[in-house]
């Protein structure tokens, strides 16, 4: 088969065998050649033996004969001369071995005279070997079995005269008969001659032939064998082959026939019956393939037609079959099948396969693909929406990223600022999250707690900020804490409380907190700012020591001078002059008036340095500042001044110092009447309001200058209008007004136009700040 | 009426002497904490003016020791000082005074009048 390889060797022994065949042939038709030369010859020989055996009979009668069996003269002579005779016969004849004569008995052959090319003879006829040993073999005898041929020759009558020759062994014998008188044969010449004798070269060729012809015998039998071998195993193997291609052919998943050129259809397999719907294979085999209808509506019959002239063909056409009308998708595959070494088609191989499947999952699949073409185009003009929006979103992050790089480092400078700001601090910082931990502590909080600031990073601020008071009596700082965060306001603590903070290292200290709340991104925590005011105390109570000396020792005098001044008034009244009289009061209100003035100092130094110890209850505003109208009615009569009061019905009660309050409302509305014209109106005005109440002082008097309004609450600052109204003012009673109102955490603020009056209201909340 | 006067500065306490005695007062007068003690021990003043800051004996040390006394227990005291100082205002206070005036903000005229209200004058 073209194409199929094979284990076996035959090609190789095709040329041995061809040529040992050759050979073979060679021999044996040289064998036989040579047989019929050596028959030739050996006819050729032969009757030269019968010649030559004739030509001696026809000289030794049977007298002659019987004389040399016998002994005496007589048979030496005879003897001798029928010697001389064979002897000059093997000289002439050098093929001849021996010449002999066989008396003839009724029953055998007696050797009765011989003469062996053996024989070394010298001219005069006398051999070496001596006529006992030549005569040794007269006698002897041949019977039947022995020398078959030559009694033959003698019993058996022979054609030709009875000359007859035999071949044995290596001899040809011709036989004559010596015939007695009455034409008896009493005795056989013989003559032998070699048969190495004749044609040395025939004989050589017939070694050569015989040696070749064995060995080409041999190898052709030996190569006959392996091919035998080979051809049992080829046959094997082409019955395996056969074998496994039948069972493909049955078994194979797609239709497998073949056409023979001229159309019929030759094999079918079972698939092939499967696809044609017809009962079994027989009833389409032995039908042409070009004929039917079926294939000729496919379009078939023409590619059988050209596979059939030696074309490979591959199509794909719908197929109605012929049995069952059902009509399907068909792939053909068609191969011509060429006889082998020529170009001629010995038949058509057909495989088909039904890709009725396949078909319907292409078309699925191009309306698949149609679908998802239409998808991806759809997909791809989103997407380069998106891209665009991509890239409009990269610009802007680039943008913003420049931004965002700019104000980094913008964020490191003011991070780095931050950084030195709360290095550079006396007081410790500390920012707490919404569990309280710490999460970030100053170098200067660190030393205040006696401790590494890292080592504190992620634990709890109430394990190191533990408040105790004089007593010992414990204060969780997480607690005022927590209240800080829900009222959303700052607490400060431990200033005027004597509070101590007791690290945990043991080494307790005056604390003075302030905790704030810090809230970033939702996220809750605080800000606690503390300080060790061990030294602050100090200070304090040296402030304290000072103004409690300060006020002792300016106002010791002072009195002296005021007492003396006011009994001196009193004395003046009865026995001074007018002068005297003047200068004392001069004297007197000096002293008040500085007596005033000390008192203010005092109060702010007080104030300004936390001294000042605030006595919180209940109060009610309406009584308060009924009270300080009465104190102030003199003033208030003396000017003519009107006093209106536009209060709240539901005025809350506050809780504050009676004493500050006092003085703060004291303080406004004696500026007011003392800057209100003559007769003009002051009007008191108490609103409630969220945390507290605001009370506000209205005059329609001078008014405050526009350019000197920042500097109203400045300590001894007085405004130019206000100087020439009351010329004697100390101007710190606004300063007084702003420190206690901020003392209680209460806002101040005005408004005031030139000689149209001013607005003073200050707030009072619900609860005193001071914890 | 018997008022002892505990002041330290003499100027004030000759005016204060000279306040009192014109308002018919029997004026005693000490210019330290001992010599203020005993002369309140001695003569049972009905109204003790008191200064603090005094020499010797301060003006509280002085209460403390006229309280301790059978009479001085019911002493009238009131205390008469410039000082500023809160804590030994309380601590005044605790002790038993009837009111506690700076000097520098009262007339003479008002020292008297408070006095004379104390003393059902």
């Amino acid at each position: 088969m073209k194409g199929v390889q094979t284990p076996f060797i035959l090609s190789k022994f095709f040329f041995p065998v061809l040529i040992l065949a050759v050979l073979g042939i060679f021999f044996v038709f040289s064998f036989f050649i040579f047989i019929i030369l050596k028959d030739a010859h050996f006819n050729d020989v032969s009757n030269r033996a019968e010649i030559i055996a004739t030509a001696i009979s026809e000289d030794i009668d049977a007298k002659k004969h019987e004389s040399i069996q016998q002994a005496g003269d007589e048979r030496n002579e005879i003897y001798k001369s029928i010697k001389t005779l064979f002897k000059t016969v093997i000289e002439f004849n050098p093929q001849i071995n021996s010449i002999y004569t066989f008396r003839k008995t009724d029953t055998e052959g007696i050797v009765s005279f011989v003469v062996d090319s053996a024989d070394t003879y010298d001219k005069d006829g006398n051999g070496t070997i001596e006529p006992d040993e030549m005569m040794a073999s007269i006698g002897e005898t041949y019977d039947t079995a022995q020398a078959p041929r030559i009694l033959n020759a003698l019993y058996t009558p022979t054609h030709d005269d009875e000359v007859t020759s035999d071949k044995w062994g290596e001899w040809i014998s011709g036989y004559a008969p010596i015939r007695d008188a009455t034409g008896k044969t009493v005795a056989v010449v013989g003559v032998d001659i070699s048969a190495t004798h004749y044609a040395e070269y025939l004989l050589l060729m017939q070694k050569v032939i015989a040696i070749a012809g064995a060995i080409t015998l041999t190898l052709l039998a030996l190569f006959s064998f392996l091919i035998f071998a080979q051809m049992k195993r080829f046959r094997a193997y082409i019955m395996e082959k056969l074998g496994e291609i039948q069972i493909i052919f049955e078994n194979a998943p797609v239709g497998i026939y073949t056409i023979l050129p001229d159309g019929t259809i030759s094999t079918f397999n079972p698939k092939m019956v499967e696809l044609s719907g017809v009962e079994y294979s027989q009833k389409i085999i032995g039908q042409n393939a070009l004929k039917l209808d079926t294939y000729k509506k496919a379009g078939m019959d023409k590619f059988f037609k050209r596979g059939l002239a030696g074309e490979s063909f591959e199509v794909e056409t719908p197929y109605t079959s012929h049995f069952g009308h059902k009509t399907t998708h068909r792939h053909y595959i068609g191969t011509p099948l060429f006889v082998p070494n020529t170009k001629k088609v010995s038949r058509l191989l057909l495989i088909v396969q039904d890709i009725t499947k396949q078909k319907e999952l292409e078309k699925q699949n191009v309306e698949y693909s149609k679908n998802l073409e239409l998808k991806v185009k759809q997909q791809t003009k989103h997407l380069e929406h998106q891209l665009q929006m991509e890239e409009n979103s990269k610009k802007a992050m680039q943008n913003i990223l420049e931004d965002y790089k700019q104000s980094e480092g913008s964020l490191k400078k003011e991070r780095d600022r931050a950084n030195a700001i709360l290095s550079s601090m006396d007081e410790g910082v500390i920012l707490t999250n919404q569990e309280n931990n710490i999460v970030l502590i100053n170098q200067a909080g660190g030393t205040a707690l006696h401790t590494a600031p890292a080592d504190t990073i992620g634990k709890k601020i109430s394990h190191y900020i533990k408040l105790e008071d004089a007593n010992e009596k414990k204060y969780n700082v997480e607690n005022y804490i927590k209240n800080v965060i829900g009222h959303g306001d700052i607490a400060r603590i431990g200033l005027g409380d004597k509070l101590f903070c007791k690290p945990p290292n043991n080494s307790k200290f005056p604390i003075s907190l302030l905790i704030t709340p810090f809230h970033s991104d939702g996220i809750s925590g605080s800000v606690l700012v503390f300080k060790n005011i061990i030294k602050d105390k100090q200070l304090d109570e040296a402030k304290s020591s000072f103004i409690s000396v300060a006020s002792h020792q300016l106002r010791t005098p002072l009195t002296s001078i005021r007492w003396y001044a006011e009994m001196l008034r009193a004395e003046s009244m009865k026995n001074f002059t007018e002068k005297e009289r003047k200068y004392t009061e001069n004297i007197y209100n000096g002293a008040l008036r500085l007596n005033e003035i000390i008192n203010l100092l005092l109060s702010l130094s007080r104030i300004e340095s936390g001294k000042v110890q605030s006595k919180i209850e209940k109060l009610n505003c309406s009584e308060c500042l009924a009270g300080i109208l009465t104190q102030l009615s003199s003033q208030i009569t003396k000017k003519a001044v009107h006093i209106e009061k536009e209060i709240d019905d539901d005025l809350p009660a506050v809780f504050g110092d009676r004493l500050q309050i006092e003085q703060a409302l004291s303080n406004l509305l004696s500026n007011a009447i003392n800057y209100s014209h003559t007769g003009g109106t002051i009007k008191i005005i108490t609103k409630k309001e969220v945390g507290g109440i605001k009370i506000s002082i209205k005059d329609n008097g001078i008014g405050i200058p526009t350019e000197e309004k920042n500097k109203i609450f400045d300590r001894f600052f007085r405004a130019s209008n206000a100087i020439k109204i009351v010329p004697n003012g100390s101007g710190l009673g606004l300063t007084l007004v702003k420190e206690l109102v901020k003392s209680w955490g209460g806002q101040i603020e005005f408004t005031s136009e030139e000689n149209r009056g001013s607005t003073f209201s200050f707030t009072i909340p619900h609860s005193s700040r001071i914890l | 009426m018997k008022i002892l006067i505990v002041e330290d500065e003499l100027p004030l306490l000759e005016i204060l002497s000279d306040k009192f005695l014109e308002a018919n007062f029997e004026v005693f007068r000490a210019e330290d904490g001992e010599a203020g003690l005993e002369e309140a021990l001695k003569n049972h003043p009905d109204m003790i003016l008191l200064d603090i800051l005094l020499p010797k004996m301060d003006g509280l040390e002085m209460l403390g020791k006229l309280r301790d006394d059978d009479w001085g227990k019911n002493a009238q005291v009131i205390l008469l000082t410039n000082l500023s100082d809160s804590e030994k205002v309380a601590e005044a206070t605790k002790l038993g005074t009837y009111d506690y005036l700076v000097k520098s903000d009262w007339k003479l005229d008002d020292v008297v009048k408070k006095v004379n209200e104390k003393l059902g004058r």
